[in-house]
């Protein structure tokens, strides 16, 4: 059996008496999309920084395809592409001269066909690469950074708020280009993000932090089960019997005409419940994963 | 590694350029002040025209041409240029962590020592090359302006303070990287590192000037390259060379031992 492409065990950070990361455990299988969530000061930075071996851990470790991110450290790196959250720039350099910069220091030069297609993906002109970085916009030099990650191909990328400051377009490519990976399926992509909708596009699964600890790892479609729909139903006359017993389901308001529920799971016992009342039109919301995340992010929710 | 220096030697380059005509300008006026108070006999009237403690400083310097000519490698403009130039190059490991770069560089398969190698390696070569520029111009405007039968400094002479302005210069770069190793900003290192520079060179001249001061004395790195006891061939060199080097050893193997365990 394959090692994951990263595995995460009890890995804790302090700084001084301040928690960076608490006891955080995931593992992440080759080839999948995975988010990393949180708000900001929440710890995504600090476990990509330790996975990165640019931070020390006080305890618990992290591993890249089964190299330790301390000890083995070279080889873990040799896999991963990464983008920093602030993409760090030499000032006087060209845009060509430092891609060529940093593919001369990686594990393999670029091959010249693959940064075509990223150029071609990312809108990015000759003209653009021979300008120096000194003046380029700050998507430009988000663009730059997210080529440099991916332009050795690694087996597993590493992530930091990849898409901040793009524009849609931009946002928009740098998605088909996460989802050619994933679909050749021999690409890890870990990535942070507080854009929701970003998250929701891409990732297949994510694992929500909150001030360093776990608060859940969960695929997408796991997460909107496990919290309830909004369920409405109008009547069309007064009803004043009891609200009928419905296992998981709870009671948000009631009006004569008008209860509002919250259901988790099937609608069917409901629907089976409300036989014999003036039912006359039931409507239902499913929570965005704004709404889930937030609530998870909100103090005392369960992990 | 030979990609990393380039890039960092490519940083320095226009500094080092910038500097290397400093120095040769230096000694070209030096050389030429010489020249002219040899032509004007003039050196014993400046002799006796100085204080005493200048005269006890700077000795023989005033007394002879190749004296004079000599001086440009202890002169204190000359060893400031240096040792901050030393400083300036030795901060780049503080220069990377703060601009992030080092988060670029260490995400590729480079161990970090790689980094402490690179910014010694460049501080060493600069530093040695600026010496030996100023070696050169020495030698070659000795050998253009020199009257006729009037000699210029020994090559033994020009060699000794050549070696000792590098000592000087290596040792503050080697205490400069150990200081940014550990500090994340370089105007932190850069100012740390001007001010105790400063402060060693004032206890050199409380030194000379005040006998008060001269228990400190084995304090200040920059007592240990005496100009003038190398001109009167007095200097005991292989201990200065030999305290110089350790104390930048020293602050080398501390950077590489702080870089290695710290966070970036």
């Amino acid at each position: 059996m394959s090692a994951p492409a990263i595995a995460l065990e009890g890995l804790t950070k302090y700084y001084g008496p301040v928690v960076g990361l608490e006891r955080l455990s995931l593992t992440v299988e080759p080839g999948e999309v995975f988010g990393f969530l949180g708000a900001n000061g929440a710890g995504k930075t600090t476990a990509i920084r330790l996975m990165m071996d640019l931070l020390r851990p006080t305890s618990g470790s992290a591993a890249v395809l089964g190299f330790d991110c301390h000890r083995e450290a070279l080889e873990a790196r040799r896999r991963i592409g990464y983008l920093p959250g602030e993409t760090p720039l030499y000032p006087e350099l060209t845009g060509a001269a430092y891609l060529k910069f940093l593919g001369s220091i990686g594990p393999r030069p670029p091959a010249p066909a693959r940064l075509d297609a990223l150029f071609r993906r990312f809108d990015v002109s000759d003209l653009d690469l021979q300008r120096r970085m000194r003046d380029y916009s700050h998507g430009m030099k988000r663009k730059l950074g997210i080529i440099q990650a991916l332009m050795s191909e690694p087996q597993v990328l590493i992530l930091d708020e990849p898409t901040s400051g793009l524009d849609p377009l931009m946002i928009d490519a740098f998605a088909e280009e996460i989802a050619g990976l994933a679909a050749a399926g021999r690409t890890t992509v870990f990535l942070s993000s507080h854009v929701l909708s970003e998250v929701e596009r891409i990732c297949g699964r994510i694992a929500l932090i909150r001030r360093g600890s776990l608060v859940t790892v969960r695929t997408l479609d796991e997460l909107r089960g496990t919290h309830p729909r909004r369920v409405t139903i109008l009547f069309s006359q007064p009803v004043t019997t009891a609200i009928p017993t419905v296992p998981g389901v709870t009671t948000v308001s009631r009006r004569d005409r008008e209860w509002v529920l919250d259901v988790p799971g099937p609608l069917g016992p409901l629907i089976t419940a409300l036989g014999g009342l003036p039912v006359d039109d039931i409507r239902y919301s499913t929570p965005t994963l704004e709404d889930i995340v937030l609530g998870l992010f909100a103090e005392g929710q369960p992990c | 590694m030979l990609t990393l220096l380039a890039r960092s030697f490519g940083r320095v380059s226009r500094m080092w350029a910038a500097s290397a005509l400093l120095l040769v300008g230096f000694q070209v006026a030096l050389t030429s002040a010489a020249l002219s108070l040899q032509e004007s006999g003039d050196y014993g009237r400046l002799f006796d025209a100085v204080p005493a403690f200048v005269r006890n400083w700077l000795g023989p310097s005033l007394s002879s041409f190749s004296g004079m000519t000599a001086l440009v490698f202890f002169e204190p403009l000359v060893i400031l240029l240096l040792v901050l130039f030393a400083v300036y190059i030795g901060s780049e490991l503080a220069s990377d962590v703060e601009d992030g770069l080092v988060d670029l560089m260490l995400a590729r398969p480079l161990p970090r020592y790689w980094l402490v190698t690179r910014s010694l390696i460049v501080m060493t070569v600069t530093a040695l090359t600026l010496v030996l520029v100023l070696a050169a111009a020495n030698v070659a405007s000795v050998a253009l302006m020199a009257p006729d039968g009037v000699p210029g400094p020994s090559g033994k002479t020009v060699l000794n303070l050549a070696a000792h302005l590098f000592a000087l210069t290596w040792c503050f770069g080697g205490v400069t990287l150990a200081v940014a190793a550990r500090l994340e900003r370089q105007s932190g290192v850069l100012g740390v590192l001007t001010i105790a520079v400063i402060a060693l060179f004032l206890l050199k001249v409380l030194v000379e000037f005040s006998k008060r001061f001269e228990p400190l004395r084995w304090l200040t790195p920059f007592d240990y390259f005496q100009g003038t006891q190398i001109l009167l061939d007095k200097a005991p060199v292989t201990l200065d060379l030999t305290v110089l080097g350790t104390i930048g050893l020293v602050g080398a193997a501390i950077a590489y031992w702080q870089f290695a365990r710290r966070d970036l």
